[in-house]
């Protein structure tokens, strides 16, 4: 939809109206965030600029009476955490979407269907039935429980988008690579995959945005705090006294955790922005 | 053909597996739970609809049901209406490109905030102490002394807060359909001499009549299962005030550890979940003929 390029005045004077709106709508989100992480930089005595709020990056730090446990533990399983799911999860759908694309097996048709119905469903409401199995298997109250939940749950979303990337790759061009020697497991990795590059690029966006954000399943299948991510470290602390009357160590720390994601936003907001922003929310 | 059902199933199969072990079978194993007190010594005991009974038999449920309609209902409407107005001015009467694309940016910057970040920063906000940004600015202004805003209005609190994360996604949505209104019907009405008001109501809504749709159930179903922002603000408090459906199934089942009370509450709305889901297939395949009819 694009008007004339020269609007004319009664346009103009209408657009600016327009922004003047947006950015009263903006002012308050913009203020409450800038406003909370300014803690970060301000000493919570003096009220002067300061780094010492970050001190925690370095060691454990003592706040009066409580000591706040290093960050490190937390941060490392939060980094394996979002990778291997991230990875399992691109590869993993890439496969399947491509599958489900391209190939002909018996059961092609029910597949689908399911995988609509799946990427729909809230794994959300299972978490009683995952905590099961995974007792079963042994695998609760450890970081690779969390992973495997974390993949399955998101694994029929991410697949539903990349399968439709991978259904608008041309036949042709898969045929000719396959005339030229390839078998499909060569095709797959030497041509298709390159192109469907910006699927991946997107459902790697998603999940590595909802993994590194993920609390839900780490305070449902996690009961000690042995194995700790940034998002749980963060919430105990965020319960703790002593902690809450020093907004400024925990601003600090809420702005490191925030950086990756905001540093991905920046990179990929075409991406998120294109509206198909699939595979429910929350997991 | 088998060789060809072999290599299909070969790149299917990690998929597969993990779909049918972690996805399926928790299914399975929730809706059977269901019929059982299962709890923290998990003893499978098949108890039949007791646990249906006793939830119906329950003072607080109608309490959770009028919360979680009310909580849903308020919300929907309140973020579609939103949606509709900012998609609206940020394509449509901003024509900049580049300067609609960072507002919509600054819209998504909730969205995107991990909830655990984001719940702190409600809290923070409405803390009770004079710290808070609320109190300060309350006292600043008017003089007032702090609050407990949170304890005071836990239901306002949830909704706003659910509010400003849902209403990025809603506005793309709505945004790129408007862009993708053939820009000869606009053409046509403003040689028509329509006023902009009548153009957004007799063009760009009922344009976009299906993506609303879509919208609205898309949020009913994200609302009615994720409780995360619920969990982290005000965990349901004070007492049942802001208590919602699924919510109170991971109250029961994670925190009571009545595993199986707790899955027959999951399976109330699964049943919803289920209607609702049907609705929204219908939804998009109606969205997607009028997308391909433009």
């Amino acid at each position: 939809m694009k008007k004339s390029a020269a609007g004319t005045l009664h346009d103009r004077r209408r657009e600016r109206n327009a922004i003047l709106i947006m950015i009263l709508v903006s002012i308050p989100i913009l203020f409450i965030y800038l406003a909370f992480f300014r803690n970060a930089f301000l000493d919570s005595a003096t009220g002067e600029l300061t780094l010492g709020n970050f001190r925690f990056l370095t060691g454990e730090i003592r706040l009066s009476q409580y000591t706040v446990p290093p960050m490190g533990p937390a941060f490392r399983n939060s980094v394996v955490f979002t990778v291997v799911v991230t990875l399992c999860e691109v590869i993993i759908s890439c496969m399947a979407g491509y599958a489900l694309a391209r190939l002909d097996f018996r059961g092609k048709k029910v597949i689908p269907f399911s995988l609509l119905a799946l990427r729909l469903f809230p794994g959300m409401l299972l978490l009683i039935g995952v905590l099961y199995v995974l007792m079963t298997l042994k695998l609760v109250n450890s970081l690779q429980g969390v992973i495997l939940a974390a993949i399955a749950l998101r694994l029929p979303g991410s697949t539903f988008i990349i399968r439709n990337f991978f259904s608008a790759v041309p036949a042709d061009i898969e045929n000719s690579a396959l005339v030229d020697g390839c078998n499909r497991l060569t095709a797959f990795f030497q041509v298709v995959i390159h192109m469907v590059k910006p699927g991946i690029a997107s459902i790697s966006l998603f999940s590595f945005m909802s993994a590194w954000s993920n609390y839900l399943l780490f305070n449902t299948l996690i009961f000690n705090s042995k194995t700790p991510v940034l998002a749980t470290y963060i919430r105990v602390l965020s319960r703790n006294d002593q902690m809450i009357a020093d907004y400024g160590v925990f601003a600090a720390m809420a702005l490191i955790y925030m950086l990756p994601v905001l540093i991905f936003f920046f990179i990929s907001q075409k991406q998120l922005m294109q509206g198909n922003i699939g595979g429910g929310k929350g997991i | 053909m088998g060789r060809r059902n072999a290599q299909a199933y070969a790149f299917l199969s990690p998929f597969l597996v993990f779909v049918t072990v972690l996805y399926i079978v928790p299914a399975i194993v929730t809706v059977a739970m269901a019929f059982t007190n299962l709890d923290s010594s998990f003893v499978w005991e098949f108890k039949g609809f007791d646990n249906f009974i006793r939830m119906f038999k329950d003072p607080n449920t109608l309490v959770i049901a009028r919360n979680t309609v009310l909580f849903v209902g308020v919300t929907i409407v309140c973020v579609v209406l939103l949606d509709l107005f900012l998609a609206v001015v940020v394509t449509y009467f901003i024509q900049n490109q580049r300067v609609g694309e960072f507002f919509k940016a600054v819209l998504m910057i909730p969205m995107i905030t991990p909830a655990v970040v984001y719940s702190v920063l409600w809290i923070w906000v409405l803390d009770a102490s004079g710290s808070g940004l609320l109190n300060r600015i309350a006292a600043g202004l008017f003089g007032a002394a702090p609050h407990n805003w949170i304890a005071l209005y836990p239901f306002p609190v949830v909704i706003i807060a659910t509010v400003l994360t849902s209403m990025a996604y809603g506005t793309i949505v709505f945004s790129s359909a408007i862009k993708s209104i053939p820009e000869n019907q606009f053409k046509a009405a403003r040689v028509d001499g329509a006023s902009e008001m009548s153009i957004v109501f007799s063009i760009i809504l009922p344009n976009i009549r299906y993506h609303i749709s879509f919208i609205a159930l898309w949020e009913a179903l994200g609302l009615l299962t994720d409780y995360v922002t619920i969990l982290l603000i005000t965990n349901g408090g004070p007492g049942i005030r802001s208590e919602v459906w699924a919510l109170s199934a991971y109250h029961k089942a994670f925190v009571d550890q009545q595993y199986g009370f707790g899955a027959a509450i999951s399976v109330v709305l699964i049943v919803v979940v289920m209607v609702l889901m049907l609705l929204i297939a219908r939804a998009s395949r109606r969205q997607n003929e009028g997308g391909a009819l433009q």
